[in-house]
């Protein structure tokens, strides 16, 4: 069922994607899907060294970063006449880029997994922001590098000004890139990878180096990150060096986890759904980075397998329990989803209306009524139904059956 | 030379304010195995509580009292998050406290806003304890030297001196020898997690009116104390105090010096490479702009070098 389903979803997903453009949607939707083929990309790419290799990395976006950097200046360099590349190619250039600088990085960072690597990752990436910072001749400065892609060389002939055709062209190479990661995972060396991030030693034993395994996976997700940051700079065609930096590292670990870094797609669920949130939460709150914290914290602590690991569990889990187990564990739980969602929400946003707006005696709208600020009622009932909730929380805990685990993440 | 004492001095005064917080984080981290992404966050928390009970009370009020709330506040993170993940492994805990500590800085956002609040040095504080050769020395410092080493006295004495300390001990090398023992080890780490955020957040109090309390600060400082522990060698105490002074010292002295290489070149006879192209920079940089790369950098050569930092023991 699932391996004819989940090829079918992919399927479906890539028809959406090709044919949106054409029924014409608006501008804002194929802003939205390059920017989510762009972040799929670099979530396939961190996940290689995640999920795959088991190498926590708290500095992604500094080859996103040199993908960028490279290919914004050859870009320029193809608009001036001295390189002879077509537009469309630019995207070699960054994951060449990537790889290389991957490499070299790679050398130092790959002798330990676990949580030396993390520290070296996080120590490269803040040397990289500050050392960009002081070579504006380079990366700008503040004002970063900026290019032009209309450069009148192309395979097809298309000047790539308009949207819909430079949305074409990222998403090829967005679907080129996560089909052969998808296909790398597969091969002996994907495989092998998986065993070093498991057990290290054993791998040792049979004869392969865990040492050239990590180093190999790194420079393949350097590679494509290289490949993203291309693309990033063939849409936005300007970057500065903030692009190298801990925000874009963190972003990209947060939507690959929520999607869930033990399934080989986990990354582009997560990936569709940090994007989704990050345009619509946006515009309905201004708190969005907090909500967006406790999800992440939600699922680190009670789906390890992320957003892909409860589609997947939905189904075998609702047949097990059958009907009359799903209405009791909604009776369960829904009161205390629904009294911890709502206390949450209505606590936050009177926080941040009181903090953080231009007035903040003037009423807010919260959940389609009226309310102010300055008045305790509304605090005291945000803070009643958090309360309730988590007590009772604490009471289904404690009477709930002993769950049937189902091989969580190792 | 007088000027070299006084840099020496604030060098010695940040580089203990740094091992205030990394005491804490090198601790957890050989206790539990966990690198507490999140340990900044709670100096943080320290700070704006200390500014929250100072706009109450008083400055003092808010010393005794906010390092209490910030240990309370890990205590309870750590018994109702980091040990739910525990049995996920490793880089689920790094994961949560990563995650932890941008939920706190969101937090801090929230409730006192994005611009640093006005946390001042208390008035009784407020005035120069000594000046020598034209340069005050404010008795805040001194203060904070004060409280600074007497954390550190009082934290040797704890581990070295009473039942608790010995406990610690015997939990660091064999956890499980002392649960067999009879000794709640759980209990044990809840305790070594909040008393070691106890002291970030003591080091909040005291650090946050002397630089600016803000939303920012906890990014700040977090990177370059994961960068102390590793330098001095993960698990390692006195490598992390070694590595404190190192950092703190170096860094302060460098953001006085203003030579740069093209000065240097100057200085030898030769004549100033031509200041345009790429990375033409290179040669009028100063170290007073590298001083915020140079932690990174050392440990990135000493990653090279010498992989299990200072005076670690072992690489992982």
């Amino acid at each position: 069922m699932k391996r004819i389903l989940i090829p079918l979803a992919c399927l479906l997903a890539l028809g959406a994607a090709l044919y949106l453009p054409y029924m014409g949607a608006g501008r804002f939707v194929i802003v939205l899907l390059t920017q989510l083929a762009i972040m799929m990309t670099f979530a396939m790419s961190y996940n290689v060294n995640l999920g795959q290799t088991g190498l926590l990395s708290f500095g992604h976006a500094v080859y996103l970063g040199a993908g960028v950097f490279a290919s914004l200046y050859l870009i320029t360099g193809i608009g001036a006449g001295h390189v002879p590349l077509p537009l469309e190619l630019v995207p070699l250039g960054g994951a060449l880029a990537g790889f290389v600088l991957a490499a070299i990085l790679g050398l130092v960072s790959v002798r330990r997994a676990g949580v030396v690597f993390a520290m070296i990752s996080l120590g490269l990436a803040e040397l990289a922001v500050a050392g960009a910072m002081l070579f504006p001749s380079v990366f700008g400065g503040e004002r970063g590098v900026s290019t032009d892609r209309m450069v009148d060389y192309s395979l097809t002939g298309l000047g790539y000004g308009r949207p819909q055709e430079i949305y074409m062209l990222v998403l090829v190479w967005a679907v080129i890139s996560v089909c052969a990661m998808v296909y790398l995972s597969r091969t002996p060396l994907g495989r092998l990878a998986n065993a070093v991030r498991d057990n290290p030693q054993r791998v040792e034993y049979l004869g392969y180096a865990p040492y050239w395994i990590r180093f190999i996976q790194f420079c393949i997700a350097g590679t494509f990150a290289g490949l993203a940051g291309s693309l990033f700079a063939l849409t936005y065609e300007i970057a500065n060096a903030s692009v190298l930096g801990i925000h874009m590292s963190a972003n990209v670990l947060i939507a690959t986890y929520l999607g869930g870094i033990t399934y080989v797609l986990g990354p582009v669920v997560g990936a569709l759904v940090v994007t989704l949130l990050e345009i619509n939460l946006s515009r309905l709150t201004e708190a969005w980075l907090f909500y967006y914290g406790l999800l992440f914290i939600a699922i680190i602590l009670f789906a390890p397998r992320g957003l892909t690991g409860i589609l997947m569990d939905t189904p075998g889990a609702l047949r097990r329990a059958g009907w009359g187990g799903v209405t009791k564990a909604l009776a369960r739980w829904l009161p205390v989803a629904v009294l911890i969602g709502i206390g949450t929400v209505i606590l936050v946003e009177l926080c941040y209306h009181v903090s953080n707006s231009f007035d903040p005696r003037e009423p807010l709208t919260l959940f389609w009524t009226t309310i102010s600020a300055q008045s305790w009622t509304p605090w005291i009932i945000g803070a009643g139904m958090l309360l309730a909730g988590l007590a009772l929380f604490w009471l289904n805990r404690r009477t709930a059956i002993p769950r049937q685990t189902t091989g969580d993440a190792p | 030379m007088d000027t070299f004492i006084f840099v020496l001095v604030n060098g010695l005064l940040y580089g203990m304010l740094l091992f205030m917080l990394s005491s804490g984080l090198t601790l957890i981290f050989s206790l539990m195995g966990v690198l507490n992404f999140a340990h900044a966050s709670f100096y943080m928390l320290g700070a704006y509580f200390a500014y929250q009970l100072a706009s109450f009370g008083s400055f003092w009020l808010g010393l005794i009292l906010a390092p209490l709330l910030v240990g309370a506040l890990g205590a309870a993170v750590e018994r109702f998050g980091l040990r739910v993940v525990h049995k996920h492994g490793h880089v689920a805990e790094l994961l949560f406290t990563f995650g932890l500590a941008y939920l706190i800085e969101e937090l801090v956002r929230l409730i006192w806003g994005r611009q640093p609040v006005p946390y001042r040095i208390p008035e009784s504080l407020d005035f120069t304890l000594f000046t020598v050769s034209g340069i005050d020395y404010s008795a805040y410092r001194a203060f904070m030297l004060v409280i600074a080493m007497g954390m550190f006295v009082a934290v040797l004495l704890l581990l070295k001196r009473t039942r608790v300390g010995l406990m610690v001990q015997a939990a660091l090398s064999h956890p499980d020898v002392l649960w067999a023992m009879g000794h709640n080890v759980p209990r044990l780490f809840m305790l070594v997690f909040g008393g070691g955020v106890a002291l970030a957040g003591l080091a909040g109090v005291i650090g946050g009116n002397y630089l600016v309390t803000e939303p920012g600060m906890a990014q700040q400082m977090g990177t370059i104390l994961f960068v102390i522990v590793v330098f001095g060698g993960l698990g390692s105490l006195l490598g992390a105090f070694l590595a404190s002074l190192i950092i703190g010292i170096t860094q302060t002295l460098m953001v006085t010096m203003d030579a740069t290489l093209s000065d240097l070149i100057a200085a030898l006879g030769g004549t100033a490479p031509d200041a345009t192209g790429l990375f033409h920079e290179v040669w009028t940089i100063a170290p007073a702009n590298l001083a915020p790369v140079f932690p990174y950098l050392l440990l990135v050569v000493l990653l090279i070098v010498r992989p299990r930092g200072l005076l670690g023991t072992r690489e992982s």
